[in-house]
């Protein structure tokens, strides 16, 4: 339904096991030899749907999104539809500036603050003139197969929803939990989900999961980054509490991030046996609120190889794999 | 190549080659209905037909396009499943346009139609991703959606009646009211249906008894979501993007008087409209709709009848009875038309009216004066609704809303006069003589 995640169609038709996603990707690739073999598409192995990939589009739709002051809850159901799409069509039958486009164009429908079709191609022309046909029709027709592409199924949940929900409850809560979600525990956790949408998470789990992998994480790198700052000594009023992720603190908790093992870090730092306590007691929390930890693991570490892989990003190699591709040159 | 690729030209061609066909699939048998959205065609499995194995399949072969209903419609036996396709009209001056510059009248030189996209409109969108989601006994089920050379083709379960057609068949030719115990029951269902949307975050806005379709067991379903919206976080107001809804006699008192923050408290004074038309046979506040000025299509004009004939029978309303009535964008025009040196104001007379009707019911009373609370805040909600006194009392609601009525409704008139479900050009205008209201329906019969 549309109020309730549990009997919505982003779990009843559209949430997959990893198994099934990776047959589906298997499917793709078998797909593209034959379409190479028919002479519909040049074979041009280098371009895949890869970590490399997901955040070059990542980006560009972000991109889009900025210049339109679409609300964030729009990109994100764009970025939903982008994966969903990507699940069923390869890369390589398709025009990718197109499909994030028109992913958008449908998005802000659907989220209820639509854009002028006009306005968004002459938008995205100025992005991309060389990929954008001016043609409006062209938009509009794909937004016909991008629809019918993910079976009519449009309405989305979304993880901000649930973190907004969770951050509540345990303010309602906090003499029972102990603890409160801060105001930078929600903007680090806001921003981790935003990035989110780069991976395969939003297909594979409810978003409640990835909300409380959010928090964890954003609690969990507090905490790493309180101990960098003890660390650093004197260095440590270079250190702004940026909004922004910073990528390499989120690496370098890598090692261990299985649950709880961070855990076992003895400071004599005041502040970060306040951060160690927080995380006991959110593991608290969630070892009452019967949320299937196994998965929360699952999303954190999905999320956490995501900046791994975000590191070694080179935006200037898949922008020109897609440049021959699509103009051959 | 490239340029291929650019508009999608790998993928459109592997996708159209497997398209499911509406044609191919559904026997097109007339419509039903037309209006400003598109229209409403009645069908049935093409394969049903097809007793002769591949019969069909030859037929289709001639011209799968243009094949008309070659057997009688209505001896339709009754275990046979029909549906009712909603097609989409395609929308706006864009096609209109570039189709005329291409001379021919839209049409090229052999004479097929040139068809141009032009974006889904916002409330295709809505009705086609909310009735996706929505899977209740008392809302129209949606079987699917057919995407097909550009059109939209929503294919609903097809239901026989509607209060709209019921009620005419009590007033025709001669009055016989509806029991009691069945406008109970369909009411009932009806805010069974309207409970589920609204805890669904769904606000309908355009409830009438048109759109409230009764199966021929007596199960109410809602349908028509297209003014349907979600309402739970509303970052602009429901008024932005779609500055009239509800027909105007459904049309709840604060819509009229400007309301920009509206609630689904307007769902539940269409639904006291229509309990109200199923216990008289017409409907309660016939007012004159006050057309927008095309010329300035901005200003939304005050509509002075309709408030008029609400007032009649509940009375002009006051601050007691409407604390914020003030605050209403309208508030001002209203006081000077019909409270500021009005020398009649009107005085509450819904109990008078009840009278005058053969209405005995205290309950059914009570009920119709909740839903006709002026204050949205005070209104009554559409669960709250359904343990109303009048719905607990002896008489108790079924589930079969024709349990124990010994009239036997006609079935829903086709039209095939313009069948051509594929055609671009569908005659949307003279299809609306067929329309909506009981007028329409009276001349067509």
């Amino acid at each position: 339904m549309s109020a309730d995640y549990w009997s919505s169609s982003q779990r009843t038709k559209w949430q997959v096991s990893r198994e099934a996603l990776e047959e589906n990707r298997r499917r793709l690739i078998v797909l593209e030899k034959k379409l190479v073999q028919s002479g519909l598409i040049k074979d041009q192995p280098h371009i895949r749907y890869d970590a490399n990939m997901r955040i070059y589009l990542h980006t560009l739709l972000v991109k889009l999104g900025r210049r339109l002051n679409v609300r964030q809850v729009a990109l994100a159901t764009a970025e939903v539809y982008l994966v969903r799409f990507l699940v069923r069509v390869s890369l390589r039958e398709i025009n990718i500036y197109l499909l994030i486009t028109t992913c958008l164009y449908v998005a802000c429908k659907i989220e209820e603050c639509p854009q002028h079709i006009r306005l968004i191609v002459s938008e995205a022309r100025n992005l991309w003139p060389e990929y954008i046909p001016q043609d409006v029709g062209k938009l509009a027709e794909f937004e016909f197969y991008l629809i019918e592409e993910m079976d009519m199924y449009l309405v989305l949940h979304h993880p901000y929803k649930s973190l907004i929900q969770i951050r509540d409850f345990l303010e309602g809560n906090s003499s029972l939990y102990g603890f409160t979600l801060g105001k930078d525990d929600l903007q680090h956790a806001w921003s981790l989900l935003n990035d989110s949408y780069i991976t395969d998470l939003h297909l594979l789990f409810p978003p409640h999961t990835i909300a409380i992998a959010a928090i964890y994480i954003s609690i969990v790198l507090r905490k790493n980054l309180n101990i960098i700052r003890a660390g650093a000594g004197s260095d440590s009023n270079k250190y702004t509490d940026s909004m922004k992720m910073q990528i390499d603190d989120i690496v370098s908790i890598t090692g261990d991030s299985t649950i709880r093992s961070s855990t076992n870090y003895q400071s004599h730092s005041h502040s970060i046996d306040e951060d160690t306590i927080k995380i006991d007691r959110f593991m608290d929390f969630l070892n009452h609120s019967h949320v299937n930890l196994n998965e929360v693991i699952e999303a954190t570490q999905e999320m956490i190889s995501l900046y791994v892989a975000w590191d070694r990003y080179n935006e200037g190699q898949v922008r020109k794999a897609l440049q021959f591709m699509l103009l051959g040159r | 190549m490239a340029s291929s690729l650019l508009t999608i030209g790998p993928y459109r061609h592997r996708k159209d080659v497997s398209r499911q066909q509406v044609l191919l699939k559904y026997l097109i048998l007339g419509y039903i209905a037309a209006g400003t959205y598109g229209k409403v065609y009645k069908a049935r499995y093409k394969t049903v037909l097809g007793n002769e194995g591949d019969e069909s399949d030859h037929v289709e072969a001639v011209d799968p396009l243009r094949m008309p209903p070659k057997f009688d419609v209505n001896t339709g036996d009754e275990d046979v499943q029909f549906f009712a396709i909603k097609k989409f009209k395609s929308d706006n001056h864009l096609s209109a346009k570039a189709a005329g510059a291409a001379g021919q009248n839209g049409h090229d030189i052999n004479g097929n139609e040139i068809v141009h996209y032009t974006g889904i409109s916002q409330s295709a969108i809505r009705e086609m991703s909310l009735c996706r989601e929505l899977n209740h006994k008392n809302i129209t089920k949606l079987m699917e959606i057919i995407l097909e050379n550009k059109s939209i083709y929503m294919i609903f379960e097809f239901f026989e009646h509607d209060l709209l057609q019921i009620i005419h068949s009590h007033s025709h030719p001669e009055i016989k009211p509806i029991p009691e115990h069945t406008v109970k029951s369909l009411i009932w269902q009806v805010l069974n249906g309207v409970t589920f949307l609204h805890k669904n975050w769904i606000v309908h806005r355009d409830l009438k008894p048109a759109n409230i379709m009764v199966s021929s067991d007596g199960v109410v379903k809602i349908g028509d979501l297209g003014l349907a919206r979600k309402f739970n976080n509303p970052l602009q107001s429901l008024y932005t993007g779609d500055k009239v809804v509800v027909t105007i006699w459904y049309r709840a008192p604060e819509l009229l008087l400007g309301a920009r923050y509206y609630t689904p408290a307007i769902d539940l004074w269409a639904v006291g409209c229509i309990l109200a038309e199923l216990l008289s046979l017409r409907p309660i506040f016939k007012g004159e709709e006050a057309k927008i000025d095309l010329n300035n299509k901005k200003t939304i004009p005050f509509q002075k009848s309709q408030l008029q004939k609400i007032f009649e029978i509940l009375g002009t309303p006051t601050t007691e009875m409407w604390p914020n009535i003030q605050k209403y964008p309208d508030f001002f025009i209203f006081h000077q038309l019909f409270v500021h040196g009005n020398p009649t104001t009107y005085s509450p007379n819904l109990s008078k009216w009840y009278n005058v009707i053969g209405g005995k019911n205290k309950n059914c009373l009570g009920l119709l004066r909740d839903l006709f609370q002026y204050d949205p805040s005070l209104r009554i909600s559409a669960d709250e609704a359904l343990v109303h006194p009048f719905f607990l009392e002896n008489s108790k609601v079924r589930e079969n809303a024709f349990e124990g009525l010994n009239v036997k409704y006609p079935r829903r008139r086709i039209y095939t006069d313009d069948i051509d479900i594929t055609s671009h050009n569908n005659n949307f205008n003279t299809g609306k003589r067929h329309n909506d209201e009981a007028a329409g329906r009276k001349r067509a019969r």
